[in-house]
């Protein structure tokens, strides 16, 4: 029975692409309670000679490789069971034999979306793993965002705050992550903004007032669909640095004055 | 059939419908000779509409479902059935063959997944491991 998915195995390459396969497979496991095997295949061609060189020089990528496994899954994985894998050699065969090692009930990956297949990644590699996977394979497209809207400029997942939390500890976690506002959610479902200013006055008192004293401005969202002009508007007539983005109800992501004058100055 | 099966899981889980196509080809593909337009053949399309309801009968007996023969190419019918109805997922099976007998016949599954806009969940028949 293919269902219900206890290991979801995701091969990823570390591009825009792998993000959206393995956000989807991060969904599924939260759905199934399952476990997602995150595998990175370091492409591996080793000429008849002079090996041992090679073997280092793969070494170092294989490093890197599993530290940048570390912080994707640390990013898009939280609260999820996972495992990181990195592999040398193929990439295909590589897919393959992890499917088979690990047992895995279904297979996420990702295909490019204004070009196709990526060639390397997702061409003949997807063909052969499309073809051969002993399980089923889910293979999402990725939609760019697109580069006038929020979405595309918005920090996901942001760093929230809770109405009963002293502002001792919204002041730490603004000051960790170098935040000029913070959102307070309930239920998650943002409830009100907090900013730097708000929590500024009261100053010798962060230990005895809950967050939620401190709130001074209406609650104002958008969405990812939103323009980046839009949220440029809103924040300059409101003169506030941090606006939730809402979609469906639910907190996805913070669009604040720095990621709008980055989406205003970038290039192409 | 393991398609429909894995079809029929996800949409009893999650409440779905499944559309379940067909599409009749023209026997083109293992010929050098352009491809030769075949209108829809209404008695052939009657038969297969006949054959899924009988499948859906059978297999999709407490699923809401809707049944869709096309003619033509498999991957363009898919593809514009799934546009059409706002489809969330396409479930398909692939052949699982290899060499030249993929090149003639494994490729509808492989265009879909390239094309298709929604997410696709090929599954490979148990037969051809």
């Amino acid at each position: 029975m293919p269902l219900p998915y206890r290991k979801i195995l995701c091969p990823v390459d570390f591009d825009e692409n792998s993000i959206a396969a393995l956000e989807t497979a991060a969904e599924l496991a939260r759905h199934y309670d399952a476990t997602v095997y995150v595998l990175h295949t370091v492409p591996m061609i080793i000429p008849p000679t002079s090996m041992p060189v090679y073997v280092d020089l793969y070494k170092g990528q294989e490093d890197t490789a599993r530290k940048n496994l570390v912080e994707l899954a640390r990013k898009h994985l939280a609260g999820i069971k996972y495992e990181i894998m990195v592999n040398m050699g193929e990439p295909a065969g590589s897919i393959l034999k992890a499917e088979r090692g690990i047992g895995a009930d279904l297979l996420v990956m990702s295909t490019h979306g204004r070009r196709g297949f990526s060639r390397f990644f997702l061409g003949s590699v997807a063909e052969v793993v499309l073809r051969e996977a002993r399980c089923p394979v889910l293979t999402v497209r990725h939609s760019a965002p697109q580069k006038d809207f929020v979405g595309a400029w918005m920090t996901s997942s942001p760093v929230t705050g809770k109405l009963d939390e002293k502002l001792s500890t919204i002041h730490a976690k603004m000051i960790e992550g170098g935040f000029r506002s913070i959102p307070l959610v309930q239920d998650g479902r943002v409830v009100a903004i907090l900013t730097d200013g708000d929590i500024r006055s009261y100053v010798g008192h962060f230990d005895d007032t809950p967050a939620k004293q401190a709130i001074t401005q209406a609650l104002v969202t958008v969405g990812p669909q939103t323009p980046i002009r839009e949220a440029a508007r809103i924040m300059r007539e409101r003169k506030i640095d941090g606006l939730p983005v809402v979609e469906d109800g639910r907190l996805v992501g913070m669009i604040t004055t720095t990621d709008v004058l980055e989406a205003t100055t970038s290039e192409g | 059939m393991e398609a429909l099966e894995l079809a029929r899981q996800l949409a009893k889980q999650n409440s779905a419908t499944v559309y379940l196509l067909t599409v009749i080809g023209a026997p083109t593909a293992a010929t050098e000779l352009p491809p030769v337009p075949l209108g829809p053949n209404p008695q052939l399309e009657a038969i297969c509409r006949h054959r899924l309801e009988e499948i859906a009968r059978e297999k999709l007996a407490e699923i809401s479902h809707e049944i869709f023969v096309a003619s033509g190419n498999a991957a363009p019918q898919i593809l514009s059935l799934a546009a059409e109805r706002a489809i969330d997922l396409i479930v398909m099976g692939t052949h699982g063959r290899t060499g030249v007998k993929h090149f003639l016949l494994g490729s509808v599954a492989e265009r879909v997944v390239r094309e298709s806009p929604v997410p696709v969940l090929t599954i490979r028949p148990k037969a051809a491991e």
